[in-house]
């Protein structure tokens, strides 16, 4: 224990503002080497912001940091690399049109004699590193085509190559489903072994406790404290970071549901899926659960517009239905929202009022123009219900924090007033109490008759809020559970599992 | 340091500044330059780049550029001067004029709409293209008098405000309306923004593109009328580097070159720092090709203190 007790690395007083917001205010702490350090705190506490000031990505106002007994008042991206430093941000820093290899050795490519970049050795350092930490990327896949599970994942290795004393990892597993979490774990576990320190930031308190030795808790950009993970419970975790006790979530009392209004018949998707068939009736929540390769995001997305379908039957309303185009299917009453909201979700420099409207300008329009008070007007309820925290009604999307990002495009797909929802992965990245308050939201869609598809990696999520879960394995389906209840999260992982 | 920088000197503040100060050194070293005819002048010189930039400006915000503006403007003035010649015709040269502007701006659009290349490659063939059949049906001859046309905007003026000083403000507020308070126009920030995630939010792109593209192309008819009636001729080469310049304009305003921002107030005080820049060139007897080096090294220095923010 002794020697893990020496401090690797010092946060100390950090203060950072951006306008209109104090981000941080003196926050300091310490890493230990061999220590997982959590980070926690609700959407906006400033951890992102304290992540990229240690790794140089952006400049403290005020304080330190010391590493290896050495104190910087600022550091640079390239600075923090050289002494030890890397880190994974929550946005992905990645080259999309580069391959994995060219990515991870970005900046660092092998050289042959001659001073041209060594692909080969490249190609087959990352195989190798790829192998020790058993992935299943490859190294010349386009990292723009891959799925944002996977992306992470190159993310994750490119840090690891840096051979690092300190890794800082934000929300690493936010887009992981049951078994790459595990993986995940397993890995942290190696690297904390070798005597890494790691700073980790996850939004689920039971990840926390289970991989964390210390757990800092930030609120409104203040340290609240610091915690041993054995001395505190989840419920005492919850309460330090909203400042007032949550009641933890119950499962919610189930209505039953009207008639079927979407029908799929023998549906199949090249290579993805291979007739899945199943009903989704009005005011119902249907689950899907399922691995990477399960093809459940295949199914929402088909239905959605976005992916041919290669044979069997889409029925809405009764009538046949071939999706043809997103334009389209919304005009049927279906909204699709993407997990990936930097790439398909968000547009970034806009206001964040304007992305809650996009996809219903109808709304705030009178003959046909935009009038901009009702715009701020119709958008209010959705930011106070979902408790969007932004500096200013005017404030760029980009600024917000991940997980008011992330609620933005929720307030985007309630605006709509679609019949059909199909989510993915609605609450990824969310706080512990936002995530219950959309539990609710899509509880009171439902009981007003909405039906939602909703394919989500969080398994809990999915027996909490689902009426009924259709379980998909490599492309197919192969469990229906008409009574989400009486399933616990284990049971339900390993049906995704093929069990 | 680098903070207080930006603030002093990115953003649109800094433009307005150095306007102020480029006119008041002008003006104290040439007292001419202050005059009302002066002042005049600049403004009817700009209004022709002007039209051109706002087009240009509603395409840079979605992403968009077009490269054949010049071309287009050329070809459009020249068919339009050929009705004026033959068939002595006023309104339906105009028609010409705009059918000509707005059909290969739309058809543009449909080329980008494909997102087979950037729209940079196509529209830098499409100003080839064009060009080529200026020159060609003109066999190189430019048209001398516009009859009415010249009569109608060229010479006439309001409250001592040249006529083409009106369209360009018309068409500045026109655009301003449509790029805040239309869906389309908010499609087109959403576009240039977002492409996928406006897609995704059931924006049919491809057809809004070609409107955009379009509108541009009636931005350019309208400046190839103005042109060709101030200048009372129409050249098959009348238009040639209005493309870049209008880019250039738009761009020192403010607007970046990928996307999601900008406005044509931005563009306007683009434009008014290159037509007083030039003019103030004019008055100090500074030769053309000095003129360029200086005109050059503004644009680079305006868009570097807009900071990449
Ligand atoms: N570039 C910026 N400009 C202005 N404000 C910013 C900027 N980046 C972050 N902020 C603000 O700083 C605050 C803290 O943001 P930060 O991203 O650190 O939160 P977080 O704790 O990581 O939240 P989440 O859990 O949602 O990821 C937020 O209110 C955010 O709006
Ligand atoms: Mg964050």
């Amino acid at each position: 224990m002794v020697s893990e007790q020496a401090a690797l690395l010092s946060v100390n007083e950090i203060s950072k503002s951006f306008p209109g917001i104090l981000a941080l205010d003196s926050v300091s702490l310490t890493l230990h080497a061999g220590e997982v350090h959590a980070l926690i705190g609700a959407n906006g506490a400033g951890k992102s912001t304290l992540v990229k000031i240690i790794a140089g990505a952006l400049q403290p106002d005020r304080g330190s940091i010391t590493i290896n007994g050495k104190t910087f008042q600022v550091l640079t991206p390239l600075l923090a690399r050289k002494i030890g430093i890397a880190a994974v941000y929550q946005e992905q820093q990645l080259v999309p049109d580069l391959t994995v290899a060219e990515n991870i050795f970005l900046g660092k490519e092998p050289r042959t004699t001659f001073g041209r970049v060594d692909y080969r050795r490249m190609s087959a350092e990352t195989m190798e590193l790829i192998q020790t930490y058993g992935l299943s990327i490859q190294p010349d896949y386009v990292v723009g085509k891959l799925p944002l599970a996977q992306r992470q994942e190159v993310a994750i290795l490119k840090a690891l190559k840096e051979e690092a004393k300190v890794l800082l990892l934000d929300e690493p597993t936010a887009a992981l489903t049951g078994p790459q979490i595990a993986f995940m774990f397993r890995l942290i576990e190696q690297l904390r072994k070798r005597g890494m320190g790691i700073l980790y930031i996850s939004h689920h308190i039971d990840e926390i406790l289970s991989i964390a030795q210390r757990i800092t808790v930030l609120r409104n950009g203040k340290k609240i404290g610091t915690f041993l993970a054995q001395d505190v419970t989840k419920e005492v975790l919850i309460e330090k970071m909203a400042g007032r006790r949550i009641e933890s979530e119950s499962r919610f009392s189930r209505k039953p549901p009207g008639d079927v209004i979407l029908e799929t018949q023998h549906l199949s998707i090249n290579g993805k899926v291979e007739k899945a068939s199943f009903v989704l009736k009005e005011g119902e929540i249907l689950g899907f659960s399922g691995a990477a390769d399960s093809g459940c995001k295949e199914v929402l997305r088909s239905l959605a517009g976005l992916y041919p379908i290669r044979s069997g039957g889409i029925k809405l309303f009764g009538k046949t239905f071939r999706p043809r185009g997103v334009a389209d299917t919304m005009q049927q009453g279906i909204l699709f929202v993407p997990e990936d909201m930097r790439r398909e979700g968000l547009v970034l420099p806009f206001p964040f009022p304007k992305n809650i409207t996009l996809a219903k300008l109808q709304k705030v329009t009178s003959r046909g123009f935009i009038l901009p008070h009702r715009e701020i007007q119709a958008v209010y309820p959705y930011v106070s219900s979902l408790r969007i925290v932004a500096p200013s009604p005017w404030a760029e999307t980009r600024i917000l924090s991940g997980g008011n990002q992330r609620k933005v495009l929720l307030a985007k797909a309630l605006f709509t007033d679609a019949k059909i929802w199909l989510l993915e992965d609605p609450t990824q990245g969310v706080d512990v109490e936002t995530r219950q308050e959309i539990h609710h939201l899509l509880i009171e869609a439902r009981n007003s008759g909405k039906s939602i598809l909703i394919f989500s990696s969080d398994l809990e999520e999915l027996l909490t809020v689902s009426d009924r879960i259709i379980v998909m394995y490599k492309g197919r389906p192969t469990r229906e559970i008409e009574n989400p209840a009486t399933v616990t999260t284990q049971e339900l992982l390993s049906m995704t599992l093929g069990g | 340091m680098k903070d207080v920088f930006l603030t002093l000197f990115g953003g649109r503040n800094v433009l307005v500044l150095v306007l102020l100060v480029l006119a008041l050194i002008t003006g104290i070293v040439n007292p001419r330059f202050l005059t009302l005819q002066n002042v005049l002048n600049i403004m009817l010189q700009i209004s022709v780049l002007g039209i051109v930039s706002v087009g240009a400006t509603i395409l840079l915000v979605s992403g968009g550029l077009d490269l054949s503006a010049g071309s287009l403007l050329s070809l459009s003035a020249y068919v339009a001067g050929l009705v004026i010649l033959r068939l002595q015709s006023l309104p339906l040269a105009l028609l010409v004029a705009f059918c000509t502007s707005a059909g290969f701006g739309a058809f543009n659009g449909l080329l980008a709409a494909t997102e087979r290349a950037h729209p940079f490659i196509i529209t830098l063939g499409m100003m080839t293209f064009l060009q080529g059949i200026a020159i060609a049906i003109s066999r190189g001859s430019p048209i001398n008098g516009m009859g009415g046309l010249y009569e109608l905007i060229g010479v006439r003026d309001f409250l001592r405000i040249p006529l083409p000083v009106f369209v360009f403000l018309a068409v500045l507020v026109s655009v301003d309306i449509f790029l805040r308070y239309f869906p389309l126009g908010r499609y087109a920030y959403a576009i240039g923004g977002n492409q996928e995630a406006s897609r995704l939010s059931g924006i049919r792109v491809g057809r809004v593109k070609v409107i955009l593209y379009a509108l541009n192309g009636v931005c350019v008819g309208i400046a190839a009328v103005v042109l060709s009636a101030i200048l009372d001729s129409a050249l098959p080469t009348m238009g040639s580097g209005y493309e870049l310049r209008a880019v250039a304009a738009t761009v020192i305003g403010g607007t970046p070159l990928f996307g999601g921002r900008g406005s044509v107030w931005r563009t306007l005080l683009g434009v008014l720092l290159l037509g007083l820049v030039s003019n103030s060139l004019n008055l100090m007897g500074v030769s053309a090709n000095l003129q360029n080096v200086v005109l050059g090294a503004i644009m680079v220095m305006a868009v570097m203190f807009q900071g990449s923010r």
